[in-house]
């Protein structure tokens, strides 16, 4: 039954992309950014650049997990380094 | 004032005494903070996001700290010169190993004046909290010192006696993002001019909400529009003096939310705040002046209150960093044209 649940979960999250968590598992192109540690969102201001998954350069992942947190998206990270 | 019932040789010699003493060492403005390629006036409007390209030579205390792992300038973040061996920048730029590009303004072709560091020691403030950006502030010394020119130029610290507060023209500088979305950093330095906002203020429900730290500082826009960005992070929040014409590094370029958002401007690490700090790490105690320092300094002469020395600068570095000449040319023209004078009045 809870395997079953999981599973059910799972498929649902995998079908509403958008809403869902980010997973890095089953061999995804991009990666999850870790935003857990921008509690606040008070991004430094230094350039580690990060790819989107939207095509966009963002100055560093604080950057790109400020705009999924205010435009209430999900863009994951292509690559290390500008689009 | 100097009455003339003396012998004149005698007057003559306490006038010029009195004229030295006027002229006491002024660290601040002797040796540090002067832009010897740009001229006093006021400069237009000046990105950074919203601001201009800076001319060669702007700001020749401005450092771009680069990863040489990373294709292109690889510029990560900013520092300033504060010693021919130490750079002050943030904490929270470091991870790999760097190279410094110290008196360039265009990354992609420095110029002869440019001259490339690297890193000895990485001092980072041991309380440095990169959750809420607490204490970011870092100094990083030099392999080897530099030397200075008219494009390189040592950056001056503020103590506590420096009312910062009071200081209306401020401006920052960095090869940061010119943009807030679509981030990517800028090849030409680029500067604008910012006013200082009281933290209180920043602090108020509507801005940070308290984010902000007692020992930040908070500059820029109300209404947003020009501010620092991804990129300037460790480059200077620069503010001229009141009195004088050099300036001073109040703040180092730390956070904030977005860039050139309105009631988000950005958040300096108080480089006042931590001047014991970088006295200590860079191993200059706090202590009176030595006996031994720079012959008086010509420029200001009319400063009411002299400043103390604001970071004691080792006589070999005031050889490296030597006092621009032009500065140096008008003190004589000066003296010149009051020994001309003197000798004009009658006895």
């Amino acid at each position: 039954m809870l395997k079953s649940c999981s599973e059910a979960l799972s498929i649902v999250l995998c079908c509403v992309p958008w809403f869902g968590p980010c997973n890095d598992s089953g061999g995804k192109t991009s990666s999850c950014p870790n935003c857990a540690q921008y509690g606040k969102y008070m991004c430094p201001r230094d350039y580690h650049p990060v790819c989107g998954t939207d095509g966009e350069t963002y100055g560093n992942e604080c950057v790109l997990c400020l705009a999924n947190r205010e435009d209430h998206t999900h863009i994951e990270i292509v690559r290390r380094g500008h689009c | 004032s100097c009455s003339w019932q003396e012998p004149r040789a005698a007057m003559l010699l306490l006038c010029l005494l009195a004229l030295l003493a006027m002229c006491r060492p002024v660290q601040g403005t002797g040796n540090c903070g002067i832009r010897p390629l740009t001229s006093d006036k006021e400069r237009g409007l000046t990105r950074v996001v919203g601001g201009k390209s800076a001319e060669a030579g702007a700001w020749p205390w401005l450092v771009s700290i680069q990863d040489p792992s990373v294709s292109g300038t690889g510029h990560l973040c900013g520092g300033s010169l504060i010693s021919a061996k130490w750079v002050l920048t943030a904490a929270h730029c470091f991870a790999d190993a760097m190279r410094l590009l110290i008196g360039a303004t265009q990354l992609t072709e420095p110029g002869p004046g440019a001259q490339v560091r690297l890193i000895k020691r990485l001092l980072v403030h041991k309380e440095y909290g990169p959750a809420d950006q607490s204490n970011d502030i870092a100094l990083l010394e030099l392999n080897e010192p530099v030397q200075c020119s008219s494009y390189i130029q040592l950056a001056c610290v503020p103590n506590a006696t420096v009312n910062v507060a009071l200081l209306e023209t401020c401006y920052v500088a960095g090869w940061g993002a010119t943009t807030a979305r679509s981030q990517k950093s800028s090849d030409v330095l680029q500067e604008a001019k910012v006013h200082l906002i009281n933290v209180q203020v920043c602090n108020s429900s509507e801005w940070y909400q308290g984010d902000v730290h007692s020992h930040n500082l908070c500059a820029g826009y109300p209404e947003g529009g020009i501010d620092t960005c991804q990129g300037d992070s460790g480059g200077p929040l620069m503010c001229k003096d009141n009195n004088a014409d050099f300036f001073w590094v109040v703040g180092v370029t730390s956070w904030g939310r977005g860039c050139a958002r309105a009631k988000r401007p950005g958040i300096y690490t108080s480089v006042q705040h931590f001047y014991d700090w970088i006295l200590l790490q860079m191993e200059l105690l706090p202590q009176p002046w030595p006996t031994t320092l720079p012959p008086p300094k010509p420029w200001p002469t009319t400063l009411p209150h002299p400043k103390p020395c604001l970071i004691p600068t080792p006589v070999e570095e005031i050889k490296t960093c030597p006092f621009p000449l032009n500065k140096l040319m008008e003190f004589f023209t000066q003296m010149q044209e009051l020994l001309k004078n003197l000798r004009g009045i009658p006895v």
